[in-house]
Formats: C-alpha cells, structure tokens, sequence
C-alpha cells in the first residue's frame, strides 16, 4: 500500500510542511459540532453544514479522502481551467515564484481533489516545458538575481544545484584541482558575526 | 659572503630546511616572490612568507619568528644595512640577502657565512679590499707582544725606539683610518640599484631546468619596472632585454599541448612610450604619457593644439582616438604604430619606440609588460586607505596569474587614474610655478589638501611623479642650468604623526640614476639635528616632520652649495 | 486554526538554513499543550456520544473527532520536524567546525540537544580511533589530494601553532604558509587559512 499522501516525500521534511500550510476553499458538507471557532465569522458553537472555509492541506486531505467526506473542495484558482490555459500556452513565460512558492509540491497534493487527471498533466507539462530553461540559465547565467526570482521552491533548488556544480566544474577545469574551502557553516557563521557587528556600530 | 654557487648552496642546501621569507612590497620583489615561490615548491621546501615596508617590518618579523626558524631569506631588503648588527642575530641563524639596492653593506660582503648574497660580486662596483676596511684584532695584539718581547736594549733606547714606533705606528693608522673613510665615503656616497633580483632567480630557475614562460614574463615585469622608474640607465635595460630576448625564443619553441591550448606566448616587439594605450584611448594615453606630454609639453593650451595637429596628421579622426583602443577600426588599429613612429620626427617624438615584451594568451588577452607594471603599482599603491599592505600584497600576487583577469583589468583601471593624476599635478605644478629652485636644487612640495596628495606618499607613484616633474621642469625653464639641478619632491606621509616623505633625484643632464641624496639627507638632518626616521631601504626617500622641513631644505642648501 | 504555531516552529527553522535559531522553549511548550487540549477534546467528544448515543449526531461527532485527531497529527509532525532537523544541523556542525562549538552557537542549544552534540563528538572519536592500527582521522581529505602541500593564507591573528613534527609556526595575519596538506585542512575548513591556487 502506498504511503499516506501527506507522509511523501519525507515526514520530516520542512518544505512539505509548509507546502501543505497553504490553504484551498472547502465546503463543509454536513454540520461539525463544537467546532464553530474554525470560522471566524461567527460565533456560534458548531460548525454549520455548508460553510465555505479556506482550510490547509493537510486538513484537507484528513477531511475529504476516506469513505465519509466531511468537505468537497474545490481547486485552488492557480490550478484552475484558465491558469493551466496560461501554462499549456507557455508555461516558460510564467512567473511562477508569484503562482505559488510550492507549486508543484502543492500540486502533488492538490491532484488527488482533481478526478479528471488535469492538475496531474500540467503539472508534467510545465515541469518538462521549464527544465529545459532551467538548465540553460544553470550553465550560462553569471548569477543574475532576476533569474531565480521568476522559479519556484523546487525549480530554484534546481537552478542552484546546477549552478554549484557548473562552477565547480569549471573550476576544476580551469585550475584542475579541489581548492580546499571553509566549510559552509563557517563561513555563514562568521559573515553572520560580522553583521552582527555592523549593526552594533 | 657571495653564494658561489646558486644552485648548489642556496637551492640544494635549503631543501629539506624551513625558511621565512622576507619580501619587500616592490614591484620587483614580488615578481622575484613568485619565481621562488615556484622553484621552492619542487623541492617541498616549507616556507612562511611576510611582507615588509622597511627596517622597522623587517626588525618586527625578524623577532617574532627568529625562533621558530633558522634561515631567513630576505628578497630586496637588509642589503643595505649591517643585517647581523641591526637584528641583532644570534649566530645560528642564516641570511639568505638577495637585494638589488646598492651600494651592499660590506659587513654583509665580509660575513663569515652567516649572512649569503645571493647576487653575484660583479654587481657590486669597486667594493673595497678587506684590509683596507677592517683591521682584525689578532694583528694588533701581535704587534703588542712584539713590542713586549724586545728585551736585550737599553729602557732609553727602547723607549726612543718604542716612542719611533709608536709614532710610525700611529701614523699608518691615521692614513689607514684617512684611506678607509675615504675608501668607505666613495664607496656608500651613491645609492642606486643593480640587476632585478626577479632576473637572477630566473636564472636559477633556467639553471635548474624548471623555467618556463610564466616565469620568465615575472622576470620580464621587474626588469621594466626598473626601466619605467628610472632604476636602470638605459643601455643597462637594453643588456639585460638581450638574454631575456633569447629566453623568450628559447620558450616559444619549446611548446607543450597545454601551451597550444591557451596559446600563451611572449613575444619581443617595439613598442611604443604610451601609458596602457592598449586599454584607453589613443588620444588619452598620448596625452596622460610623460613620454609625449614632456616633449610636446601637453599641459598648455599650445601642446593640446600640437596633439590635435598629430592626431589629424596620423589621420585618426577625434572620434576614433576618443574610443576605447579596443573599439576602434580596424584598419587605424593596425596602423596606429607605424604612422606615429612616421611622424615622431617632426613632433619631436624620437625615441618613442622602445624594445619590450608581449604577453598574449586566449583570443583578447595581450598585454605589454608596462601595463602590468602600472597595473601592480595601482594595486600596491591606490587602493583605498583601509587595506594593508599585506592585503594588497596578496593582491598583487592574485594581479599576476593569469587566471585572475578581473583583478588585473580592475587595477588597470585604477592606473589609468594615476596616470590622470600625474599630469595633472604635473601641469598645476608649472601653471602655479610652484617648482621653487633653492640654487643647488629644486623642489616641489605637495600639500596636504591638494588633489589627491594621498597618492603620493607611496614610493612608486611618488617616483613616477619626480621624474614627471623634473623633465617638464627642464622643457619649460628658460634657465640653461636647469638639466643640472636635482629634483626634491616632498609629501604628506603621515597625517596623524605630522611627517612628511622627501624623494630626491639626480639631476637629468647627468643620465644616470645613480643618488646621492640618502648621504646628503642623512647629514642635513644631523646639522639641524631633527628626528628623522629613515625606514626605507632605498635611502633617496627620507622622512622628516613637516614642521622641520623649512630648516631640513635650508641646511641642504648649505650642504650642496 | 489548529497547528499554527507548530507550523512558527518549522518557518522559523526554514528562514535560517545551515545555521540554528535559539531553542524555542516557549514555542514547543505551547504546541504540546495544544495537542493535549485536543486529547481532550476528543475525550469529550468520546464521551458525550456515548452519553446521547443518538445515532444521528454520532456521525457529525466522528467529524469532530476527525478535526481533532489530524491536527494532533499536524503538530506531533512539526514538533517532531523541529527537533529532527536541528539535529541533523548539528550533526552536519560536528563535521564543519570540529568538536568544539563557537560559544554563540552554544547559546542556541538546549540542554538536550548539548548532550547529543557530545555523545556524538565521543562515539565518532571512539570509532575513529578503532579504524586501523592508529586510528583514521576521517574529517580530514575530504577531497582527493593533488598535491602533498599547498600554499595557504592566514585569516586571522591565530598565534603559534605546533606542527605534528614538533616545529612551531607563527600564524599572523595574512601572512602566506607553505606547508603540508594534512596539517592545514583542519584549520582551512575552521576559515583560519584559505587556500592558495
């Protein structure tokens, strides 16, 4: 059997965490009693059946798959007919950092409320679409800051990486050897120190 | 004591030992760093390296690691001084001296193997004959005991004859002391510099077989620095280009698959006296050059007209000499050297085709030695105040591999200001007469305020400036003595302390760089009897406070008149 | 909402990588009190179905319960988060900066998490000393040599410093050392030298 949706990629992991914070419309199906401080907007003790709510994944995902939903959700508008018309006409020219910082890691979530299999295409599509992109600018951009402002989680980890590992090559092929180099954390650590200094004086 | 042998007793010796290196920040020194630096690595030689701007940095080395390690190696500095005496040595530590400053301490010439020049004694010019300089004592004593001995004679007779003795005794010392200061006065009277210590670790490098053209373009670097700083006269230069023109070939054919890659290549070309015009605009580095600017006295309105006139009669439109040299047509680009050698004869241009080296290697990549020159001495000397000295050394380090592009480009940037500098200072100099001649010499002061005085309180630069300066001097007095007087330039060095640097230089008739300033510095501080503190190891600069410099110029009056 | 500050917890741990915000005492003190509010809730839940056990708000009681239960879930996952990925910092620390900790990332430690950092120095140390007759150092050569030694930079005013051969050296500021690699790569990865191509 496959793992819980919410259990993948890692349990610990700290980026699907926070993908699975991000919150799309629900509707309450039936009445959830003493459950009334959920919605704002009223006072009342229980949480009446037909209450539009914004709720995160991971409720979500407790709440809508199983034998008994408690909410039908709707898409997130980003994953919605119109957006995914944007991205099939070119997904490359999108900013995707302002659709959304987890967009695909969201999306994985997101694919199990979608019964026709859209989400699931798009997301590919895109991701194949924009890799491409991605893996140019990795190997030709001299770090220009726009670039990366326009990817999302997944795709500036990926640019990073690639960048990284051209440098490093690079290098290695220029100077033909391993420079030995403080460990990242130092440097951090100390560029943190000097900072702090700064603002002392 | 000379090194006789090079390889054997300085290289071969050294291995297996861990040495201090002591550099000088010159350009000089640095590029004699690097060869070593180089040859030490073969042999894994363990080394720590340090950087000193004069006896002051070389004593505070010396004492913090003279007990970690016995030999130190001490590249264009302490040559000069009594090493032995001014660190005060203890005797298991050994000197390796290779200085290009001269005259060389004697006690350094007659060490008894504690301290080793590593240049050879043909450099050193009418060194004085041991006997001439030191008596040793044992002499003495014998001549005592003699005397002692003598019994068989009367007390009258011996003491007539003691009392001859003595006399003649005496007198031998006196003329001996007389010759010997004399012999000594000669010898030290003149400060000038010998062969770039960079050429002779090249040719260690050679005799080991591990020269190649990175090594050799260090060596070709120092030796141009002498040249453009008026180290060297001019037929020394054109000696020393001639084995290193040999070298060149000798590298060139002697190419590898990696040298193919990067095609980098030295090649032996005339080139032209222009600042970086390379990397400027023609019409601004024939206008920023002292070469150009002396002789067509650029800093008036008349010798801007006369560039204009040369421009046009090359046939480079202002447009095109007003662009980067790079951008510029092809076909001018091509043409540029040869149409103004053409017309060098008719501005009054001789001479402005020198012989020097070529460093190419990629597709864009060419650059003249002097660029490189320029291009270190802005990075030693006008980066900005907060970096030291050892910061900038590892910069100019960084400046000559060739894998640091944007460190050289950025430096020669930084040159091109100098060079702005320079005329400008030059021209306000002669605008505002403020060359002042004092009867036996003359001298400018740069004040504390003015345009960008800082500048000038570096070696190098204030060097530059001197030789700028005494030349424009020359073409524009009307006094016929004027290529006879020798030029003090004086800068704010210190603004906390109050003191300020003197740099004095021989006078332009007499063609050679030979200095008598540190002697005659020295005496004039005594008379007025100031505190003076001489760091630098070439004594032609000299620090005094500025509150003393009135008196300090009038006792030099009295001095050299 | 439920799991909002377990969620502070982990937004604060992804806005500093590789380094370690202070130990949010406070925060991971509330967190386990709301998931212990929601045992509760459940437990009433429990109970008042059972009291009424009318059929029909027995199955709106279950949605209840479902609420509840998933934000436990959320916060035991961001509690447990929290800690795992400060650990794996540290241990990641361990490696860069040597078994001694800068005392400003001391400061940051709990108590706990101190005690781990020290069971690991120990049990890393033991089982490097078993490796071989003499023991392996396996934090240095981490990348593959290319040279026995290489030139170095001092970053800082270090002070004297014994070589394995006995000899001492004076590591001042900027000044450049040619020496063996094996005795520099500790002090490279700790930024007091940098290395010199």
């Amino acid at each position: 059997m496959a793992l819980h949706p919410s259990y993948a990629p890692n349990f610990y992991s700290i980026e699907d965490i926070l993908a699975t914070q991000e919150r799309i419309p629900c509707k309450f199906l039936g009445n959830v009693p003493d459950m009334g401080h959920l919605n704002p907007s009223t006072l009342e003790k229980d949480l009446a059946a037909g209450t539009v709510l914004e709720l995160p994944v991971w409720l979500v995902q407790e709440l809508s798959l199983g034998r008994h939903s408690i909410v039908a959700t709707e898409l997130p508008k980003i994953y919605k007919e119109s957006y995914r018309e944007i991205l099939k006409a070119d997904a490359c020219a999108v900013d995707l950092h302002k659709f959304n910082l987890y967009f695909y890691e969201l999306g994985k979530h997101i694919k199990h409320f979608d019964r026709k299999g859209d989400v699931h295409d798009i997301l590919l599509h895109t991701f194949k679409t924009r890799f491409r992109q991605i893996m140019d600018l990795a190997d030709h951009s001299v770090s220009d800051p726009t670039v990366q402002e326009r990817l999302e989680t997944l795709e500036a980890r990926l640019f990073s990486d690639a960048y990284d590992a051209r440098t490093k090559l690079n290098a290695w092929l220029v100077e033909s050897g391993a420079i030995l180099e403080a460990a990242n954390m130092v440097v951090n650590h100390k560029k943190r120190k000097r900072m702090n200094l700064d603002i002392i004086m | 004591m000379y090194v006789d042998d090079i390889k054997q007793d300085f290289y071969e010796f050294l291995s297996g030992k861990r040495i201090f290196l002591i550099i000088h920040y010159d350009i000089d020194s640095i590029c004699a760093c690097k060869i070593l630096q180089s040859l030490l690595r073969y042999k894994h030689i363990l080394y720590t390296l340090s950087v000193v701007r004069g006896i002051e940095d070389l004593k505070t080395a010396y004492r913090e690691n003279c007990n970690d390690v016995k030999y130190f190696v001490l590249i264009n500095c302490g040559g000069t001084v009594d090493i032995v005496e001014e660190l005060e040595a203890e005797e298991d530590i050994t000197f390796f001296i290779l200085d290009s400053h001269r005259p060389t301490d004697l006690c350094n010439i007659y060490s008894n193997g504690q301290v080793r020049l590593l240049s050879t004694a043909e450099e050193d010019v009418a060194v004085p004959d041991f006997h001439d300089v030191f008596k040793e004592e044992s002499d003495e004593e014998d001549d005592e005991e003699e005397v002692d001995d003598s019994d068989g004679e009367t007390r009258a007779a011996k003491r007539r004859r003691l009392g001859e003795e003595e006399i003649v005794k005496r007198r031998e010392r006196r003329l001996w002391e007389d010759n010997r200061n004399k012999l000594l006065f000669e010898y030290s009277q003149f400060t000038y510099y010998a062969r770039a210590s960079a050429i002779r670790i090249f040719d260690l490098a050679w005799k080991l077989n591990k020269d190649d053209k990175d090594l050799l373009w260090l060596a070709i670097i120092a030796l141009t620095e002498q040249m453009l700083l008026g180290k060297i006269e001019d037929s020394q230069y054109t000696l020393e280009v001639g084995p290193l023109q040999s070298h060149a070939t000798r590298l060139h054919n002697r190419t590898n698959d990696t040298d193919v890659l990067t095609s980098l290549k030295i090649t032996f070309e005339k080139d032209l006296r222009l600042t970086l015009y390379r990397h400027w605009s023609v019409e601004s580095s024939l206008k920023y050059s002292m070469f150009p600017a002396v002789k067509m006295k650029l800093w008036s309105l008349k010798g801007d007209k006369k560039l204009n006139e040369l421009l046009a009669d090359m046939g480079f439109p202002l447009i095109q000499s007003r662009q980067a040299f790079k951008s510029m047509d092809l076909q001018l680009r091509k043409e540029f050297h040869e149409s103004l050698e053409k017309l060098s004869e008719k501005y009054g241009l001789q001479d402005i085709v020198y012989a020097s080296f070529i460093l190419q290697y990629g597709y864009r990549s060419k650059y003249c030695a002097s660029d490189i020159v320029f291009a270190l001495m802005a990075i030693l000397e006008s980066s900005p105040r907060d970096k030291k000295p050892e910061e900038l050394f590892n910069l100019a380090l960084d400046c000559l591999s060739r894998s640091k592009k944007e460190v050289l480009d950025g430096a020669i940037e930084r040159a091109k200001v100098i060079a702005k500098t320079l005329f400008k200072t030059v021209q306000s100099a002669l605008d505002m007469k403020q060359i002042i001649n004092a009867g036996p010499f003359v001298y400018y002061i740069i004040q504390e305020g003015c345009l960008d005085w800082y500048m000038f309180s570096h070696q190098h630069i204030l060097s530059l400036l001197s030789h700028f300066l005494l030349r424009a001097y020359v073409a524009m007095s009307r006094n016929r003595k004027a290529s006879t007087l020798p030029l003090i330039v004086s800068a704010p060095k210190n603004i906390e302390t109050g003191t300020c640097i003197l740099l004095g230089i021989p006078p332009l008739g007499e063609n050679s760089p030979k200095n008598f300033f540190g002697k005659a510095f020295e005496q004039a501080a005594e008379r007025i009897n100031c505190d003076a503190t001489c760091d630098f190891f070439d004594t032609s600069y000299f620090e005094i406070h500025t509150k003393d410099r009135t008196r300090f110029f009038d006792a030099l009056t009295a001095l050299l008149s | 909402m439920y799991g909002e500050k377990g969620f502070a917890l982990i937004k604060e741990l992804s806005r500093c990588k590789e380094t370690l915000p202070p130990y949010n005492t406070d925060l991971v003190n509330a967190v386990s009190n709301e998931i212990k509010q929601l045992l509760e809730q459940i437990k009433d839940a429990q109970s008042t179905s059972d009291n009424e056990s009318a059929l029909v708000t027995a199955g709106s009681k279950i949605s209840t319960i479902t609420i509840a239960h998933a934000g436990i879930k959320r916060n035991l996952r961001c509690l447990l988060s929290y800690h795992y990925n400060r650990i794996k910092c540290l241990r990641t620390m361990r490696w860069e900066f040597g078994s001694i900790l800068p005392a400003d990332i001391k400061v940051n430690l709990s108590a706990e998490e101190i005690e781990w950092f020290s069971k690991y120095s120990q049990m890393l140390a033991s089982y490097m000393r078993s490796i071989g007759d003499e023991g392996v150092n396996l934090a240095i050569d981490m990348k593959p040599p290319k040279a026995l030694y290489i030139e170095v930079r001092c970053l800082v005013d270090y002070g004297r410093f014994e070589l394995t051969d006995g000899s001492v050296l004076l590591l001042k500021k900027d000044s450049r050392h040619y020496l063996p690699r094996s005795e520099c790569e500790e002090l490279i990865r700790q930024g007091v030298f940098q290395h010199i191509v």
